[in-house]
């Protein structure tokens, strides 16, 4: 409602503020008719091909590598620094050097997507792995499991609830480097959208986009909920 | 931590082992179980030293400790489904009857009561055929009237399965009706102040109080505590 009247009273020329009922066109236009070659729906898929391949990667490397931190003392010592090191950097500052390296093909980007978000995972692994009851590992080898079964059954089930933790705060994380990375270098996808419509004032369009990276992030968030549900229904028990 | 300490326990017997916090007597229970080495001594269980845990010693800790990713059947089974992926699963609901959760196999551990998932946790390790139970305090958790109930259960299901049971608590009462020999230990350092043999008391005797058997066990492990310093 505001928007509207906002936008209405003319306050900004219309092609810097958009009302809603022009962005809902643009929203149409684009859907139906596509922008600069590209349909909205084209684009959206792009985003998320590449969200989902990342992200997907990034919880298997974090996992994994998380495990093998906590097994290994060899492991943790070569591995941590780097961690540390590159907690601190934005991602986004990686991205001239990975389009010099890769150019603005899928990979600089999957790439951007893993360096912003294996240490998050890793690091709630590790959390997760640390903080398993001591007493569950102890019973377990009582009743005779040996260390590969202690790992398998008891600490992995016991970390679960910290590694959705890293997943939940990741998913976010993977989203907002990937448009990030779209803007800046990319021919398709959501980020090189808005870019895109933003150099030809076509707000309506940018504003388009903007709601459906907004909508496209909420869901992805609910997405990893949902599936928390499934797999660990105990998590709120323990 | 002990002084000149030593503990023999019989096959079949049931033995309380009482004393203040600080005693020793989880360490005790602890190096029984083969968690814990003693600095110097020995540990010898079936003609052998003990190296570290092992299934034919299980403890029953003071927390359930059940897996909440498991329901109660599979928690039961976890320490058969070690040894072998598929198993039978008859001695698994057996041992489920004899806790008289049978109806609750399905059930996830956090859906239980305390003194319902202690019995999920005493049946997993008895499913194992275990030579010993170490119980560490394992009913500490429990109000009282659920406490008094699972006295009566554990009395009962020993009396009929005579496993050797090594019951730790710091809890006169709970020792005496449990138990046919109550060990007293005191502190600092730890040593063994007394015994009682409390063969003739259990649970189910009516009204403690009036019980003269239970007022002269009592008093004389009240005494043997008093000697600590």
């Amino acid at each position: 409602m505001a928007w509207q009247l906002v936008a209405i009273s003319h306050v900004f020329p219309s092609f810097a503020f958009p009302s809603p009922s022009s962005t809902w066109d643009s929203f149409l236009q684009t859907l139906h008719h596509g922008y600069q070659g590209s349909t909205l729906l084209a684009d959206l898929m792009v985003s998320l091909e590449r969200v989902s391949i990342a992200y997907v990667g990034a919880v298997v490397i974090g996992v994994v590598l998380g495990f093998s931190m906590t097994q290994s003392r060899a492991v943790f010592t070569v591995v941590d620094p780097f961690l540390q090191f590159l907690r601190p950097i934005p991602p986004l500052a990686y991205i001239p050097l990975f389009v010099v390296w890769f150019g603005i093909g899928e990979m600089p980007k999957v790439l951007l997507i893993l360096v912003s978000t294996v240490p998050v995972i890793v690091i709630n692994t590790i959390n997760g792995v640390r903080s398993t009851p001591n007493y569950r590992i102890e019973l377990a080898r009582n009743l005779g499991a040996n260390r590969r079964q202690i790992l398998g059954r008891v600490v992995f089930p016991s970390a679960l609830p910290d590694i959705f933790t890293g997943m939940k705060v990741a998913i976010g994380v993977a989203w907002s480097t990937l448009v990030a990375a779209e803007l800046i270098a990319a021919s398709r996808g959501l980020g090189w959208l808005i870019e895109q419509a933003g150099t030809e004032l076509q707000t309506g369009i940018v504003v388009t986009g903007i709601i459906l990276i907004g909508i496209m992030g909420y869901l992805m968030d609910l997405a990893i909920r949902v599936l928390e549900r499934v797999v660990i229904p105990w998590r709120d028990f323990v | 931590m002990f002084d000149e300490f030593s503990l023999d326990i019989a096959e079949g017997e049931f033995v309380a082992v009482l004393g203040p916090s600080g005693c020793g007597k989880t360490t005790l229970l602890r190096m029984i179980a083969g968690f814990d080495r003693p600095d110097t001594g020995r540990v010898i269980f079936d003609g052998s030293d003990v190296t570290g845990p092992a299934s034919d010693r299980v403890v029953v800790f003071q927390q359930p400790g059940l897996f909440p990713w498991m329901d109660v059947r599979h928690n039961v089974a976890f320490g058969l489904r070690l040894r072998r992926r598929r198993i039978d699963w008859q001695p698994v609901d057996e041992i489920l009857a004899t806790v008289g959760l049978s109806e609750f196999a399905g059930h996830a551990p956090y859906e239980l009561s305390g003194g319902m998932q202690q019995r999920v946790a005493l049946a997993r390790s008895l499913v194992m055929r275990p030579k010993m139970l170490l119980m560490d305090e394992p009913f500490a958790a429990l109000d009282a009237h659920l406490r008094h109930a699972m006295q009566v259960f554990l009395r009962e299901l020993w009396l009929e399965i005579r496993t050797t049971v090594l019951f730790i608590t710091h809890d006169v009462e709970e020792a005496i009706v449990l138990a046919e020999r109550v060990v007293v230990l005191g502190s600092n350092p730890g040593r063994i102040l007394g015994e009682l043999d409390a063969r003739d008391v259990h649970p189910s005797s009516a009204d403690l109080l009036d019980n003269a058997d239970y007022r002269r066990l009592r008093h004389r492990a009240i005494e043997l505590l008093g000697e600590i310093p």
